[in-house]
């Protein structure tokens, strides 16, 4: 059964990078906005920094690293669930019907099938940059076991993304009113390019446990560290289970609710 | 007009048609500005004054910057070059409007709805973490400049659409656009905190004129028009530069169209 999944996906992923290379021009000017992008905002911190030694308590260094943990957590995620931008309109046009009625889980093709390899040649720079920032630390601050809990946490924000992208799955079947759910998704998790100490209440308190988006996006770091308390890296586990367990929940009652609006 | 005046009426009763969908996008800019408001406060915690701006300027800086972002760069543009991929765009060119100006109703009327909200939510920002912003100033020699950037605006977008006359692939140029615009624009802090020889280089081109300039000049108490100057011919400067480009994209774009089977 695994075997036979993970062909799927292997083929599924051929066919992405396929189309993905039909567009040559857009992969060089997505890849460049891409850059640009993170380049902004890293130029951002620098300015602020120029203004400022710390920044809620955290060094230039420290906020790199929250920045550049936020880069890998996101563009692992879009790299593996590119295919949930495309969904809405399988749904509205009825050709999710056709998708359905193959025999494998639904998810091989609306979740992960369209890997998006433009975010992967980005993703292995911020890694290497990460692991350079991480290096520059003072020693003291660097132990084995939190770079572990580092790396674990990181695990966890993925779960945590893949329950996000359910969900919006899951409500783009519900409601075909909304054409935007992921990109209120992305800009939430974008507020935790940086500390959410940054952040007043209630904005605070609403993104860490209500929409846990400091859990996904700022935990890990902290975790590096060695700010995380044991019961937080205790509870961001736990969230990350319930939120799977709800995204599972609410994509069967999606499914139960679906009917084919094309024809 | 009264035709225009029509589309204007159209398409704000559009938006209202999906109202949860218009609520989420209002509640995803409230979201965007949140970032740079609380890093700049974090910063003024620690450093009162940041370049020339004291807490309460910053502040403002980026609230209005928000409200003239809203009127400015709201755009229904994206629309032209998928109408100019797929055919639609006949169906306009048919019409007894000027294409230009029946944009333009549209592009209005996106605008007004946006601003309307736009207004609510800063006050609600104001309200909800107590902030201190300046009345505005000079409107007098904002108006003009605030017109200026809108029209900058839309005559870039125009461009960028007519594009689709020979690729489908304009989505692309336009996230660069997009995200040059956030950046350099100033919608992250005030253009003048950069090193001089950046702070320069930036104004010569359009994207502080679109948000920098008309944001400063409201945000300004002792603002003299001689600072300005220079500022304010390369606004006009980037007016009709950007208008004489929209027409030669068009004309150019319009001539090489060619559209089968409706």
């Amino acid at each position: 059964m695994i075997k036979k999944n993970l062909k799927l996906f292997y083929l599924y992923s051929r066919y992405s990078l396929k189309t993905i290379f039909q567009a040559r021009m857009g992969i060089i000017l997505f890849t460049l906005g891409k850059i640009i992008r993170f380049l902004f905002l890293l130029f951002l911190i620098y300015i602020v920094f120029s203004k400022t030694r710390l920044v809620k308590g955290y060094s230039l260094n420290q906020i790199i690293i929250f920045y550049l943990t936020y880069n890998i957590i996101d563009s692992f995620s879009q790299l593996l669930f590119r295919e949930v931008y495309r969904f809405r309109p399988q749904v509205v046009s009825g050709s999710f019907d056709l998708i359905l009625l193959k025999p494998h889980h639904p998810f091989l093709r609306i979740l992960v099938g369209g890997v998006d390899f433009l975010d992967l040649i980005l993703l292995i720079p911020y890694i290497f940059l990460t692991i350079y920032f991480i290096l520059q630390l003072p020693t003291s601050n660097l132990q084995l076991l939190s770079s572990i809990l580092y790396l674990f946490l990181i695990i966890n924000s993925l779960l945590i993304a893949t329950a996000f992208h359910i969900t919006v799955l899951a409500l783009a079947i519900l409601t075909t009113e909304v054409d935007h759910t992921i990109m209120i998704y992305r800009d939430m998790t974008g507020l935790g390019r940086f500390p959410l100490e940054i952040y007043k209440e209630p904005v605070r308190g609403i993104f860490t446990f209500i929409i846990p988006i400091g859990i996904m996006m700022t935990f890990p770091a902290k975790a590096l560290f060695n700010l995380l308390s044991w019961e937080f890296i205790l509870l961001s586990f736990v969230v990350s289970s319930l939120l799977l367990l709800f995204s599972f929940q609410l994509w069967n009652f999606a499914l139960k609710k679906y009917q084919s609006w094309g024809g | 007009m009264k035709k225009y005046l029509a589309v204007f009426i159209v398409t704000i009763k559009e938006y209202f048609v999906y109202r949860l969908n218009f609520i989420l996008w209002r509640f995803r800019v409230v979201l965007n500005i949140l970032l740079p408001l609380f890093l700049w406060s974090a910063v003024l915690d620690r450093n009162p004054v940041v370049g020339n701006y004291g807490r309460t300027q910053f502040v403002s800086y980026l609230l209005y910057g928000n409200l003239i972002a809203t009127f400015v760069f709201g755009t229904r543009t994206f629309d032209i070059s998928s109408d100019i991929n797929d055919g639609k765009i006949i169906n306009t060119l048919l019409k007894p409007v000027s294409f230009f100006s029946y944009n333009f109703a549209k592009e209005i009327a996106d605008k007004a709805v946006n601003l309307f909200f736009a207004i609510f939510e800063i006050f609600f920002l104001i309200w909800l973490f107590k902030l201190n912003i300046v009345s505005p100033n000079n409107l007098f020699l904002f108006l003009p400049i605030f017109v200026n950037s809108i029209l900058i605006s839309y005559f870039i977008n125009l461009s960028l659409s007519f594009i689709g006359f020979w690729t489908t692939e304009v989505w692309p140029i336009r996230f660069i656009f997009i995200i040059l615009l956030s950046f350099v624009a100033g919608n992250y802090f005030p253009l003048d905190i950069l090193p001089p020889t950046t702070y320069k280089l930036i104004l010569l081109t359009p994207f502080p004129y679109m948000f920098y300039l008309p944001t400063k000049i409201l945000i300004n108490q002792q603002l003299t028009i001689n600072n300005l100057f220079p500022l304010i011919i390369l606004s006009y400067f980037w007016l009709l530069a950007s208008y004489f480009l929209a027409r030669l994209v068009w004309h150019k774009g319009i001539k090489s169209f060619s559209f089968w089977g409706r």
